[in-house]
């Protein structure tokens, strides 16, 4: 892009306006949430709704506070005094985050975070098994109920694995699998919790084009036929103004634009933060 | 044409013996320790017993530290309020009634798992090396609790003689303590927590403490009750160690802190690296075989002078070191590594 192109482009004031769908009434929302570190504001006064269905992209820089953000909407940070997180209606802002991740919330991670020395089978397995509450008794029993919960999360952890193409690699040590096979595993382990909305952190980061292209793949058919309402952090524009419903652009820590992802690449303003070109 | 096994239900695929070749060993292995008692005896057969007792309590530690993950150095501690909370059930009864052995061995556990979970809310404030750090005070709590006899008033007295004579559930079956009862009710409870630890195991609880050991940040934005199921594992091989403990003192037939010291936290913590940390089997064999060697190095060295067996624990080191060196997975692994050579001869893969 050029900086004549972008001089003679006015700021959209559409794209500056508050949430489309209010916190307290969205499936996945935010108000008025600050994060300092220190000195350092991370996220500052941030406040989104999430409409169930939809698909919204978080694009920025590095830096520009959109992990944390996710850090503070599935309750792994606490956000400052003042700010509420709201999921499916309800403030969950006290709640931590097991609880939110059983009331519906799944997640996958930048830096993937798989249990390491378990196979692709027992890293969804054990996620799967958190669903049930595993019982005490039962399990050191492991007869009658236990085992037939276990039977019946195997059975659907295989369907999970199948759907992601993971069939051949369910035995497989997760230290010696590819990134784009790690990255499917990731998001398999969040998908067995049958979560309402689903937060992926740069779920496409390090790929290759074709594992990229299979992610998006399994990603659009999980939001198209589950109506699973997905919350995605990527630096890939080009995935984003293809696959999102709605973009947010953060820029140290505070939102400069929000709206379609056609019209917000178009921004000026969005276009000087990626560029760096006035 | 399939040749093979196949599994047809996902409970056969669950299964603890799920090959033929398992299920032909259980049937063949499983009565050799029942009738061990018609070969063995005297002194051999107290010493295998003392293996089943110390098996039971490295596999308490082995849910601790090889499921959940979490260092725990208070081993001796858990064991001694087995022990003592037993030997005074067995002396004055629980609330009057005698309950006799096995359930007093079992409230003794009890005893132990409370104070694992008592002493585990506050020490999971910290992590890893300072669990470690402040489990060790409880160690040293413990040590300086069973020996101040101001305290005898909760403890019942420093040193306890237990008796022999009780019966083994309430008043019923009254056994004196000889070399087989002895072989047979450790045999039995070490072959029910063998069963538990395995269950446990794979089950959906035994993923989650090893989904915590592997990565506790991650497994907390999984859904994962960290901090609950870290209690949990404290309790369940709390309670393992504690009815070690009990058993131990009913054993020995007398108990003095002087038992239940770190030496003996870190001997349990030698048999289970040397075995295989996590692995149920690995517990076992690093029992037996830690235990088999320092029997073989002490009748070795006196045979070689009567002072000599002071050298028992450098050369006993010495032993540990070398095996870990070569395989710091244990000895389980080692001998998996050999399996899968055989496997493969005369093929290198």
């Amino acid at each position: 892009m050029s900086s004549d192109t972008t001089s003679t482009t006015e700021p959209n004031p559409a794209l500056r306006d508050g949430p489309k769908v209010p916190p307290e009434q969205s499936v996945l929302g935010c108000k008025d949430v600050t994060k300092t570190f220190g000195a350092v504001t991370a996220v500052d006064d941030v406040s989104v709704g999430i409409d169930e269905g939809e698909w919204i992209s978080i694009v920025g820089p590095n830096g520009a506070g959109k992990t944390t953000l996710l850090n503070i909407l599935n309750g792994f940070y606490d956000p400052d005094p003042g700010g509420q997180v709201y999921l499916n209606g309800e403030d969950v802002t006290s709640l931590k985050s097991f609880k939110r991740a059983r009331r519906g919330l799944g997640r996958t991670f930048q830096g993937l975070e798989l249990f390491e020395s378990e196979d692709v089978l027992e890293n969804v397995m054990t996620v799967r098994a958190v669903k049930d509450h595993p019982n005490l008794l039962e399990a050191l029993a492991f007869y009658g109920p236990g085992r037939k919960t276990e039977a019946q999360n195997m059975q659907r952890v295989e369907e999970v694995l199948d759907y992601l193409e993971l069939w051949e690699y369910r035995h497989s040590e997760i230290a010696g699998l590819p990134l784009g096979i790690r990255r499917r595993v990731d998001l398999a382990r969040s998908l067995v919790l049958e979560p309402d909305v689903l937060l992926l952190d740069e779920a496409m980061s390090g790929l290759t084009f074709d594992e990229k292209y299979d992610m998006i793949r399994f990603i659009t058919d999980l939001h198209e036929q589950e109506n699973l309402t997905l919350v995605m952090i990527e630096h890939d524009l080009e995935v984003v103004t293809d696959v999102s419903d709605r973009m947010l652009v953060l820029q140290k820590g505070g939102i400069i634009a929000r709206g379609p992802p056609g019209d917000v690449v178009e921004d000026p303003e969005v276009r000087r933060v990626y560029t760096g070109v006035d | 044409m399939p040749c093979g096994e196949y599994f047809t239900s996902y409970g056969s695929r669950m299964g603890l013996f799920r090959w033929r070749t398992q299920r032909i060993a259980l049937v063949l292995g499983l009565p050799i320790p029942f009738l061990a008692p018609l070969a063995v005896q005297g002194g051999l057969l107290s010493t295998i017993t003392q293996i089943y007792i110390f098996a039971i309590a490295v596999l308490g530690l082995n849910v601790i530290l090889g499921y959940a993950g979490e260092i725990v150095l208070a081993q001796g501690a858990f064991m001694a309020i087995g022990a003592y909370a037993t030997s005074q059930i067995l002396a004055d009864g629980l609330f009057g009634v005698q309950i006799g052995l096995l359930p007093a061995i079992m409230v003794g556990g009890v005893f132990a798992a409370f104070v694992a979970i008592m002493f585990g809310i506050p020490s999971f404030r910290v992590k890893g090396f300072y669990i470690a750090i402040s489990t060790l005070a409880l160690q040293f709590i413990s040590e300086w609790f069973f020996n101040n006899g101001q305290l005898e008033w909760i403890h019942g007295g420093t040193q306890q003689t237990i008796p022999f004579e009780v019966g083994l559930v309430g008043q019923w079956f009254t056994i004196t303590g000889t070399d087989m009862e002895l072989y047979f009710i450790s045999l039995v409870l070490m072959l029910l927590f063998a069963l538990i630890s395995l269950n446990l195991s794979r089950s959906g609880m035994g993923k989650v403490f090893r989904a915590i050991h592997d990565n506790d940040l991650a497994a907390g934005v999984l859904g994962i009750n960290v901090f609950r199921n870290k209690l949990l594992a404290f309790a369940i091989g709390g309670f393992m160690i504690g009815v070690s403990g009990g058993l131990f003192g009913y054993y020995i037939g007398f108990i003095s802190p002087d038992y239940f010291t770190l030496d003996l936290t870190l001997q349990h913590y030698v048999m289970l690296l040397f075995g295989g940390l996590g692995r149920v089997w690995g517990a076992l064999l690093g029992v037996g075989i830690v235990t088999i060697i320092q029997e073989f190095l002490r009748g070795f060295l006196q045979s070689v002078a009567a002072n000599a067996t002071s050298l028992e624990p450098v050369f006993f080191g010495v032993i540990i070191i070398v095996v870990l060196a070569v395989e710091p997975k244990g000895v389980l692994a080692a001998l998996g590594q050999l399996k899968d050579y055989l496997r493969k001869w005369p093929f290198a893969y």
